[in-house]
């Protein structure tokens, strides 16, 4: 068994523990471990492939410069999430409002069964509805719905406060109620 | 029970209330028409963004992160920042000891001995002087009064300045 293997079953607090005696395995475990729920979140936020990887990387360079600093004051995951959100946020300062990566039309599926035009179509819905949020708003929909995280957990995250979490939920669910039903309509 | 905020029904639909509140809310949505509306027409939205699957499961990040992990720091970063700021250094130094020749020059800056003005600062360089005897010609524009530009104007009414 490699050791890699070996620390599949180590907690996440344990490797930042083997981290901060610079012992990289550990690093790698953490990444292959949490990789996917990194990338999903830049990509929802960002709606950027590209800018998703970077953010993802520079996301698990901050978890190694920060080991020998790292209090597991609160869960791994949502300090992660918490680096996340950071750079996602920087980043929006910097660029123009996002669009995302929206699919191909129907041209290119035409010959594709009219369900799976259709679930396409709902998903590029969806994925426009949400890149139109305001930033904030977005942050906060894409860890409660689709991270599954509560609002406590969204607001520890962000650095929020739960009633301004909970407010960004609410404005930010009507709005894309509105929208997905205006897109529905066309 | 009264009508339940709107965060109430997110919490709902989000499945994060416990069993008590859950079950109290649901008895209150039983009973009234506009919590009930307000409460499909979340789950609605919340099904609907189900749609929008990601996933990014054939992305690999392990080896650019560990790659970045291992490879030297860059000697050049030290540099590219002093090289990044020297500029506005260099204007801040400029700007304080354009500032104290003007002071002198124009007579603003005066000892607290009086009797030393005449023969400590009658050979006061000019600002002009003094940005040529800095060597830091290059970082100011002469204006039409031979001072730096945004210079000529904090110099005294009636005050000579330059050569």
């Amino acid at each position: 068994m490699s050791l890699n293997n070996t620390l599949e079953t180590v907690s996440d607090t344990q490797l930042m523990v083997r981290l901060a005696t610079d012992d990289q395995t550990a690093l790698g475990t953490l990444v292959q471990r949490h990789q996917r729920r990194v990338l999903e979140v830049a990509y929802r936020m960002t709606g950027d492939h590209a800018l998703a990887q970077d953010i993802g990387q520079e996301a698990f360079l901050r978890v190694w410069r920060s080991a020998k600093r790292y209090k597991p004051t609160a869960q791994f995951t949502t300090w992660l999430y918490r680096i996340i959100v950071n750079l996602c946020l920087d980043e929006f300062k910097r660029r123009k409002p996002i669009t995302g990566d929206v699919p191909d039309g129907a041209d290119a599926c035409s010959y594709q069964a009219e369900t799976v035009v259709e679930a396409r179509e709902r998903a590029t819905a969806v994925q426009l509805a949400i890149a139109a949020l305001p930033d904030r708003q977005r942050v906060a929909v894409v860890l409660h719905r689709f991270s599954g995280l509560t609002v406590r957990t969204t607001a520890d995250a962000t650095g929020w406060s739960e009633s301004a979490v909970e407010s960004l939920l609410v404005r930010a669910y009507a709005a894309l109620r509105q929208s997905l039903s205006e897109q529905e309509k066309k | 029970m009264s009508c339940q905020r709107e965060s109430v029904i997110v919490r709902l639909v989000g499945g994060e209330l416990a069993e008590a509140e859950e079950r109290e809310v649901r008895l209150h949505l039983a009973a009234c028409t506009t919590c009930a509306e307000a409460f499909e027409g979340l789950r609605g939205t919340w099904d609907e963004l189900g749609a929008w699957n990601v996933d990014p499961t054939e992305i690999d990040l392990t080896d650019r992160v560990l790659a970045r992990v291992t490879e030297p720091e860059d000697p050049t970063r030290h540099q590219q920042f002093f090289s990044t700021y020297r500029g506005a250094s260099l204007r801040v130094a400029a700007s304080i000891a354009l500032a104290a020749g003007l002071g002198i020059a124009t007579g603003a800056m005066v000892p607290r001995d009086p009797g030393l003005k005449a023969a400590q600062f009658a050979s006061a360089p000019s600002p002009v002087e003094l940005v040529e005897a800095l060597g830091l010609a290059e970082l100011s524009t002469p204006s039409a009064t031979g001072l730096p530009l945004g210079f000529e104007t904090e110099a005294p009414e009636g005050a000579e300045v330059g050569p």
